[in-house]
C-alpha cells in the first residue's frame, strides 16, 4: 500500500484564521428588529401560528420543516414520554432537586442529563436503537433469519439485548396502542421499518418474551420518514421536560419530604473503621 | 468588529479577563506557551502551591496565607461528602444507576446544589445574614430569633445557614464546626456563627452546613457569588463518588416503589 505523507506546516493557522471572530451557520439568524429566519423560512411569514411548536423542534433540530401529521404523531409520542411519575429515575431527581430549593430550570436540566441514559429517555435510546433496528433489518433483509440477524446482539440472561424491545421497568409498554391508533387517525401509513419493527416484535416475544415498546415504536417511525438516530436524538434531547416539571411541581417547597431516608435506610459495605496511621 | 452602534448595547470587541494570561507560542499564536494565573506563573504553582490555593486564587485574585489556605483545605474535606441520603448525592446515585453518560453525573449533582436549601443560593444570603448581625452578641441574636419562631412541621431555616435537620441540631455539622474553629484563632464569624447556634438550641435548631461554610468563607474573605459557587464545587467529590459507584451495577439496585407505595390522590381532572 503506498501512503503519501502531506506535509503540513505546523505554523499555518490559515484555517483557523478564516473562523476567528465570524460565525458561519447553516441553522438561520436573527435580523434585530425585523425578523428571525429558520433554515431560510421567516418567523413572522411561516412560521407562528402557521406552524406546531413540534414541527419548530424537528425544524430546528435537521433542518427540516415535516408534515403536520407526523409531527403530530410525534406529539404524541412526547407525550408518552411525559409521564409525572416521581419513581422514573429522572422525576425522582427533579423530585429531589425540588426538595433542595433548585429552580425549576435548574431540576429540568439536571432531570434532561439523567435521561441521556442508554436505558431510557428517548434521546440517546434512539440514536442506539436506530442504529440497530436499521442494522437488524438489513440482515434480515440480506436472506438472513431472525435467529441469524440477532446473533451479533449483546445478550443478558440469553435474552439478545435491542434498544425499543424491552422495558427497565419489566411491564407491557400501555403506548403501543395509542401510537397505534394516533398513527391511522392521521392517516400515516405503516412504513417498511415500522413493519419490520412489529413482525421483530412478534418474533422476540414467542422466543424471549420481550416486545417492542414506545422507543423503538418511534425509532421505526423516525426510519420511516428518513431520519437518522443522530437526528432523532437531537429532536427527543428534552423530551422528558414535561414530566420532570410535574414532579418538581409535586415536591417544591417540601423540604426533606421527598421519600426521607433514616441512616440506617443506606447499607454500608465497606471496610469496617479503622484507624488513621 | 463593526460596532451597532444604533441598538442600545455597545458590545466590546474583545473578551478581556483579569484571571489568565496565556502567552503564545513564538510561531503559533493559537497555542499557549505559558499561562499566569493573576501573574503567577502555572508551572511555578504546580511546584509550590496547593489545590486549595489555586482555587482560591482563581476565585479572589490573591494567594491565601498558610493559615486560611489551611483553613480552606480543611473546609474542604469537611464539605467533600454529604452523603448519600443528601438529595444531590441521591440524584447522582439515581443517574448513575439508570445509565446516564458518565459524564452527566457530577454536573446534575451540581444543580442539586444550586438552589435555596442547602445549596449556593443559601449561601449567599447566610453570608449576607451573618456579615449583617455578627456586630451584635451571638447570644442576644438568637434569644431574638428564638422570640420570633413559629414552630411548623417539618424542617425549616430560623435565617440562612441556622436550621434543624430532622427535627434537631445537626449534630456532625456542629462537631465539624467547632472542630474548624479550634483549627487556628480569630476566626471571628465561625466563632459567632458558633455562638449563635448555642442560642438556638432551646428551639431545635443549630448551624447547618451551609452556615459553616459561610462563616468560613467570610473569614477567608471570599466574595459571597464566588463563595456560593465553591460551596457546590467543594461538595463535588462525594456526589461524584457515589454516583459512579452506581454505575457499575445494575438498574435494579436502587429501589423502584411498587404501585402499591405510590398513592395518587387527586383523582380528579
Amino acid at each position: 500500500m503506498n501512503i503519501t505523507i502531506m506535509k503540513i506546516n505546523p505554523n499555518n493557522t490559515q484555517f483557523w484564521d478564516n473562523k476567528r471572530n465570524r460565525i458561519t451557520s447553516g441553522v438561520g439568524v436573527w435580523r434585530g428588529g425585523e425578523d428571525v429566519f429558520f433554515q431560510g423560512y421567516s418567523m413572522k411569514d411561516d412560521l407562528i401560528g402557521k406552524k406546531s411548536y413540534m414541527q419548530i423542534i424537528v425544524l430546528n433540530a435537521t433542518g427540516r420543516l415535516v408534515e403536520k401529521s407526523f409531527s403530530d404523531w410525534l406529539e404524541g409520542n412526547f407525550i408518552g414520554l411525559s409521564y409525572p411519575d416521581s419513581r422514573i429515575w429522572c422525576n425522582q431527581i427533579a423530585a429531589l432537586l425540588a426538595t433542595n430549593g433548585v429552580s425549576p430550570t435548574a431540576a429540568s436540566a439536571a432531570a434532561i442529563l439523567a435521561a441521556d441514559s442508554r436505558a431510557y429517555g428517548g434521546s440517546y435510546t434512539s440514536q442506539i436503537g436506530i442504529e440497530q433496528l436499521s442494522e437488524i433489518k438489513s440482515k434480515y433483509q440480506g436472506n438472513q433469519s431472525f435467529e441469524q440477524s440477532l446473533a451479533h446482539c449483546n445478550r443478558r440472561n440469553g435474552k439478545p439485548m435491542i434498544n425499543g424491545f424491552a422495558r427497565p421497568v419489566d411491564k407491557d409498554d400501555e403506548r403501543i396502542a395509542i401510537y397505534e391508533s394516533l398513527r391511522k387517525q392521521l392517516s400515516i401509513d405503516v412504513g417498511e421499518h415500522l413493519a419490520f419493527a412489529l413482525q421483530l416484535s412478534d418474533y422476540l416475544q414467542s422466543k424471549f418474551g420481550l416486545a417492542v415498546n414506545s422507543g423503538g415504536y418511534a425509532n421505526a417511525m423516525f426510519l420511516d420518514h428518513g431520519f437518522s438516530g443522530e437526528e432523532a436524538a437531537r429532536i427527543k434531547a428534552a423530551a422528558v421536560l414535561s414530566g420532570a416539571i410535574a414532579c418538581f411541581r409535586d415536591n417544591q417547597n417540601k423540604r426533606a419530604e421527598f421519600l426521607p431516608m433514616k441512616c440506617k435506610d443506606i447499607e454500608y459495605r465497606g471496610p469496617k473503621p479503622r484507624p488513621l496511621d | 468588529m463593526k460596532q451597532q452602534d444604533d441598538k442600545n448595547f455597545v458590545f466590546s470587541e474583545k473578551v478581556s479577563t483579569f484571571i489568565t494570561e496565556e502567552v503564545p507560542s513564538a510561531s503559533n499564536p493559537y497555542v499557549t506557551e505559558s499561562q499566569r494565573i493573576y501573574g503567577y506563573d502555572l508551572e511555578q504553582l504546580l511546584r509550590n502551591k496547593s489545590f486549595v490555593d489555586v482555587i482560591f486564587l482563581l476565585l479572589c485574585g490573591e494567594l491565601p496565607s498558610s493559615e486560611d489556605s489551611h483553613l480552606l483545605d480543611k473546609l474542604a474535606v469537611a464539605l467533600c461528602n454529604p452523603g448519600p441520603r443528601h438529595p444531590a448525592t441521591r440524584s447522582t446515585m439515581i443517574a448513575g444507576v439508570s445509565k446516564t453518560r458518565a459524564g452527566h453525573i457530577l454536573p446534575l449533582g451540581l444543580l442539586g446544589l444550586s438552589g435555596s436549601s442547602d445549596g449556593s443560593i443559601e449561601v449567599e444570603s447566610a453570608m449576607g445574614y451573618i456579615s449583617k448581625n455578627a456586630g451584635e452578641v451571638a447570644e442576644r441574636a438568637g434569644i431574638k430569633l428564638c422570640g420570633a419562631y413559629v414552630k411548623c412541621v417539618g424542617d425549616s431555616n430560623i435565617a440562612p445557614g441556622f436550621s434543624s435537620a430532622f427535627g434537631a441540631p445537626d449534630p456532625l455539622v456542629l462537631s465539624l464546626a467547632t472542630n474548624l474553629n479550634n483549627l487556628s484563632s480569630d476566626r471571628y464569624f465561625l466563632s459567632w456563627a458558633l455562638g449563635l447556634s448555642d442560642a438556638l438550641t432551646p428551639i431545635n435548631m443549630g448551624i447547618n452546613r451551609v452556615g459553616m461554610a459561610a462563616a468560613i468563607f467570610l473569614d477567608l474573605n471570599i466574595p459571597p457569588r464566588e463563595a456560593g459557587c465553591l460551596y457546590q464545587l467543594l461538595m463535588a467529590p462525594g456526589l461524584l463518588a457515589h454516583g459512579l459507584e452506581q454505575t457499575h451495577k445494575p438498574i435494579t439496585s436502587l429501589p423502584f416503589l411498587t404501585d402499591e407505595y405510590y398513592d395518587y390522590e387527586n383523582q380528579s381532572k
